[in-house]
């Protein structure tokens, strides 16, 4: 740095001392109360956005959910038998072996012959029934009607099973004569 | 004044108390209104950019650190602004090149009153041309560099250094001239 730069950094304020024109203050004022409004109007406008960004989200969400509800998804917001109690998780158990058993017995049927298939389709059901019971049992609370229709189903899957699978032996019996 | 408050409480009531804004607008407008003088000279432009500068300041506060002084900081914003203008509306800034470069030396400060001195100063640059004038502010007033004054301006920076040395010379010249005669 030479004198001359030396100079003119060591006496800033004689080379900063300029001045607007008369009123710069009160025009600076204005400028600021404007620039406060502004400020203000645009974040009054924001949250009006966002509340009406919100109030449309929830309207969709409440029409559209409904419509998106899957199975699957019915599953995440369900309550099996084995969540009353430890009795009926004993009863659940009971019946899923015996249904699991009877699937394995049947597994050879041919599902195309009609009678197999009718039979098949209305476990299917009875399936889609409980699935469903379950639904209710969440929504409902452990409520005893629905428990009770829940056995009732796995019997009547059972007694469906166990009826196909009769009708497979007297089948067998038949062709061996 | 503004310098001794609280740092903290200082942030604070710039965001949102008008008297505390009005108190530190008073305090530094003429800094900034030099500097942005200096870059515009225009005495309008200067005014409004000096005017969005603390308005941006006092909205950003939240963003000084406090390693500056708040009116250097304020000043830094007011440059950058000025600056941007010239960039933006391509203001064409024309760089001279054709000076005879002065050798001899000059005792600029002797026997004389620093404030008459400074006046003769601001005169003499006042008859630079545009550009070299410029740059010669932002390097000596504004201590930029010359890296940073060829970024700001789109030039090379062995642009910046030759404008400034030709600048001090015609300064030099002119004062010589001017006390000679």
């Amino acid at each position: 740095m030479d004198e001359f730069e030396k100079y003119m950094r060591e006496n800033e304020e004689l080379f900063n001392n300029d001045e607007p024109a008369e009123g710069h203050e009160a025009r600076f004022l204005h400028k600021l109360k404007q620039a406060d409004e502004k400020k203000a109007k645009s974040a009054v406008d924001f949250w009006r956005v966002a509340a009406a960004i919100i109030l449309l989200l929830v309207l969709a969400a409440s029409v559209l959910i409904p419509r998106f509800n899957s199975p699957q998804d019915v599953q995440y917001s369900s309550m099996s038998l084995s969540d009353v109690s430890e009795d009926m998780a004993n009863v659940e158990l009971y019946y899923k072996s015996k249904l699991a058993a009877e699937y394995e017995k049947i597994d050879d049927l041919s599902k195309t012959d009609p009678l197999v298939k009718a039979y098949l389709d209305e476990i299917d059901t009875l399936n889609e029934e409980y699935q469903n019971l379950e639904a209710t049992l969440y929504k409902s609370g452990t409520h005893d009607k629905v428990v009770l229709a829940m056995i009732e189903n796995f019997r009547l899957r059972l007694a469906l099973m166990e009826k196909l699978e009769a009708k497979k032996l007297n089948k067998t019996n038949i062709d061996s004569l | 004044m503004h310098e001794k408050l609280d740092y903290t409480l200082l942030k604070t009531r710039l965001k949102t108390d008008v008297k505390v804004q009005t108190e530190v607008y008073n305090e530094c407008y003429k800094k900034v209104y030099s500097s942005c003088l200096r870059i515009l000279n225009d005495v309008h432009y200067a005014e409004d950019f000096m005017h969005e500068a603390f308005i941006h300041a006092f909205k950003s506060i939240d963003s000084y650190r406090g390693e500056a002084k708040l009116s250097s900081w304020i000043c830094r914003i007011a440059i950058n602004k000025c600056l941007d203008h010239l960039k933006k509306r391509k203001v064409k800034i024309i760089f001279s090149d054709n000076w005879e470069a002065e050798n001899g030396h000059v005792h600029l400060f002797e026997n004389s009153h620093e404030s008459a001195e400074a006046d003769r100063i601001k005169y003499a640059l006042n008859q630079l041309p545009e550009g070299c004038r410029l740059i010669f502010n932002l390097h000596v007033l504004e201590e930029m560099d010359h890296a940073t004054i060829a970024k700001r301006l789109d030039i090379k920076e062995g642009s910046s250094r030759a404008q400034y040395a030709r600048a001090k010379n015609k300064i030099k010249e002119i004062l010589k001239t001017e006390r000679h005669g």
